[in-house]
């Protein structure tokens, strides 16, 4: 009897100790990132298994590595993609439906070529079914693009910090949003021959992966951390 | 801040009872509210003493019971003793019918039992009857007349109770507790099964 | 002459002003719950609709007011419809005779205790009115398991309440609280700190609340007795709760905490901040525990509160009768 009513009593200390533990969270800062505020930084996205892409090419990064084999196509369940070949080994239509892709990852594992990746689109907002239908060819070439820019005007950064998840997001950038960029809108000028084949390590360092063309665009990485 | 409100609430009461001077020719008396309350506590007794037996449905018929119980209370009201009112809600309502609406709920009952159906004529006149006989014994003695409202005031505080209770009619008081104990004792092994696992935790 | 003029109209405004009071305590309440289970769990809560989330109550009654009544086919119409009303009426006869602060009682009753225990039961009718009517298991399991959480938890409430009744040794609640002083240590707290924690403990379990809300689940009986209830039922029920939260907090406030009395100057808005608190206190609670299985909720409250209230008032009866 006495040892129920001391049972008790720990109980209760218990319960109280756990009501310490919320109080002391509910005085804290919030963990969450506060979209779209906020947006979740690049390098923590890193193993995040967005829409696929090509990769860029070993000599031309505008150019992708892909030989056209259809691996891919026979591997998609979803059979979401359209791979078509040119004169050459190279494609000149690659379409990616992404309202039918499941992201399982098949053809990104049995292209013999590498050319598939998953990219780290994690904010991607489609208002149609038709926007979600990708031109990768001209996603690569405007990512390329993108890149060749990045690399020639930026200054090479620290590494980013892990205390920094939070890049500030397009509600707060002093940059406007610029327009809807979906990846269909191809009005890119010829892409303009590539300075460097790979970009020098600390440069890597500080934009390690391709910033992805979303529809919202937000400033460079490593001068706004 | 009080002392404004005080004197705003004096003022405010001021004021009311003179509007109340002016239209006491124009207002019912106090007499004619207490027979209007009468009139309509009986008409909730008697429609919830007509749901409760004519329902087609069990739980229907309880809540007639609920509002004849509501009519009981408001009478007690009427007799001067708010406390007994106040009782008869928080047993009768409070717990009463809802140890009817469970007993109820956990047994079967189908839309085609015996409440359902019409009763029978011999039975109705039966009923009749039944209702005919304290209504003669008991009518004459109401109607000899009673007064509408009395001047006396309530003396059923918890206070008067509990000294009338524990002084002089103790004996009925610890009657009253035995076997109300007797009662829960019997309740608890009349469920209790020793070592099953239906007898706890039914729920 | 005991019904007058400024009486009738007292008790209208009063009426008026308690609905008030119980529909603003449902936008308060919204936003507060959200906010403080947001912060808890370390995210922002409502945050986009007006200023840091603050109309998003509004929008959230909007919607329900707009939503279709959707009820299933073979339900007892009267009584379907009959429940949300009986759960949300009595309230408002709940509130009538608490001193909101000295001279703004709606109706001084000498039982006020008595009445507030007494239309708690209806509640109770509520409840299993709307678990029957909705024609599902699901909903009469519910309702069966609060009513008699329900019925279980006032019996601890009343006696935790007749504990502070024997020490100011009247039933009004005007007299409780006048018999309690500004401070703190003044309040019946001090004199009846196991009063004020099973009152504390059978409050939760009274009003359906967690840790104590298995009757209305939602992640195991598909939310209980209020299934069948969409839109306006439901937002019903939900009011009502709430301001059935509300009246207990004012209760514990008048009989353990001091009422509208305070430190600087008595008034309205002590009574206001120390409901408030408690409310607050019920949410974290709501926050940080998980739920109770249902035997040991009434074996708390059978084996644990029915025990120490007993004793409690037994204790103080012999105190008062031994030490005046």
């Amino acid at each position: 009897m006495l040892k129920e009513i001391w049972d008790n009593l720990k109980g209760l200390y218990s319960l109280g100790v756990g009501m310490a533990i919320t109080g002391r969270y509910l005085l804290s800062p919030v963990e969450t990132i506060h979209y779209p505020r906020q947006v979740v930084a690049d390098e923590i996205m890193e193993s995040f298994r967005g829409p696929i892409q090509l990769t860029f090419g070993p000599k031309d990064p505008a150019q992708s590595r892909c030989i056209s084999c259809q691996m891919c196509v026979k591997a998609c369940p979803g059979h979401c993609l359209t791979v078509t070949k040119g004169e050459t080994k190279s494609p000149v239509v690659w379409l990616y439906d992404f309202s039918y892709c499941c992201l399982c990852g098949a053809c990104v594992e049995t292209c013999p070529a590498s050319a598939l990746e998953f990219s780290h689109k994690v904010y991607l907002v489609a208002k149609s079914r038709a926007e979600l239908s990708m031109d990768l060819l001209a996603d690569l070439k405007s990512r390329a693009l993108k890149k060749a820019e990045s690399v020639k005007s930026e200054l090479p950064g620290s590494a980013p910090t892990t205390q920094n998840l939070a890049a500030p997001g397009p509600k707060d950038s002093p940059v406007k949003a610029e327009a809807t960029k979906t990846p269909l809108a191809n009005s890119d000028p010829e892409p303009k021959a590539p300075t460097e084949a790979r970009p020098p390590k600390k440069a890597a360092k500080a934009d390690p992966l391709p910033s992805d063309a979303t529809i919202e665009s937000r400033p460079k990485n490593g001068s706004d951390q | 801040m009080n002392d404004v409100l005080d004197q705003f609430f004096h003022s405010l009461g001021h004021l009311f009872d003179e509007a109340e001077t002016c239209l006491t020719p124009y207002l019912p008396g106090q007499e004619f509210v207490a027979l209007l309350a009468f009139a309509f506590y009986v008409l909730l007794i008697v429609s919830g003493g007509l749901v409760a037996v004519l329902a087609r449905n069990l739980v229907r018929a309880t809540l007639g019971l609920i509002v004849t119980f509501f009519g009981v209370a408001g009478m007690y009201l009427l007799l001067a003793s708010p406390f007994l009112a106040l009782m008869q809600l928080l047993i009768y309502v409070g717990a009463v019918c809802v140890l009817i609406f469970f007993a109820i709920m956990l047994t079967k009952n189908t839309s085609d039992g015996d409440e359902a159906k019409f009763p029978k004529i011999s039975n109705l006149i039966l009923a009749f009857l039944a209702a005919l006989g304290p209504l003669v014994v008991a009518g004459p003695l109401i109607y000899q007349g009673t007064k509408a409202i009395t001047t006396r005031k309530p003396v059923d505080s918890g206070a008067n109770l509990g000294e009338g209770l524990l002084s002089i009619d103790l004996l009925p008081f610890e009657l009253i507790s035995i076997v109300l104990l007797v009662a829960m004792a019997g309740a608890v092994f009349l469920a209790y099964r020793p070592g099953s696992k239906e007898g706890s935790a039914a729920l | 002459m005991f019904l007058s003029l400024a009486i009738v109209a007292q008790i209208i405004v009063a009426v008026l002003l308690i609905i008030a009071l119980m529909v603003g305590n449902a936008v308060v309440m919204v936003y507060m719950e959200r906010k403080v289970a947001g912060f808890i769990q370390r995210r922002p809560g409502p945050y986009e609709v007006g200023p840091y989330g603050t109309l998003q109550a509004i929008c959230d009654s909007m919607k329900l007011l707009a939503k279709q009544l959707y009820r299933p086919g073979n339900v007892d119409l009267i009584l379907y419809y009959l429940a949300p009303i009986l759960a949300f009426f009595p309230v408002l006869l709940l509130y009538l005779p608490i001193p909101f602060g000295p001279y703004l009682t709606a109706l001084p009753v000498g039982d006020g205790v008595i009445l507030i225990l007494a239309f708690a039961g209806l509640g109770v009718l509520s409840n299993l009115l709307a678990g029957w009517s909705s024609n599902n298991k699901y909903s009469l399991l519910g309702a069966a398991r609060a009513v008699s959480q329900t019925v279980a938890y006032e019996i601890p409430m009343i006696l935790a309440l007749l504990a502070v009744v024997f020490l100011s040794g009247s039933t009004d609640l005007k007299v409780v609280t006048d018999q309690q002083g500004p401070w703190p240590w003044q309040w019946n707290i001090v004199l009846q700190p196991l009063a004020f924690f099973i009152y504390l403990v059978s409050l939760v379990g009274e009003t359906n609340r967690a840790p104590f809300d298995l009757p209305e689940a939602e992640s195991e009986l598909a939310a209980g007795f209020h299934t069948e209830y969409s839109g306006m039922g439901f937002a019903l029920f939900f009011l009502s709760e709430y301001a059935n939260m509300l009246l207990v907090s004012f209760v514990a406030a008048v009989f353990f905490l001091g009422g509208y009395k305070g430190p600087i100057a008595d008034g309205f808005w002590w009574i206001f901040i120390k409901a408030y608190a408690l409310m607050f206190f019920m949410v974290w609670i709501r926050w940080t525990f998980p739920r109770v299985r249902f035997d040991q909720l009434l074996n708390i409250n059978w084996k644990w509160l029915l025990p120490l209230g007993l004793f409690n008032l037994w204790l103080t009866a012999a105190v008062i009768k031994v030490a005046f």
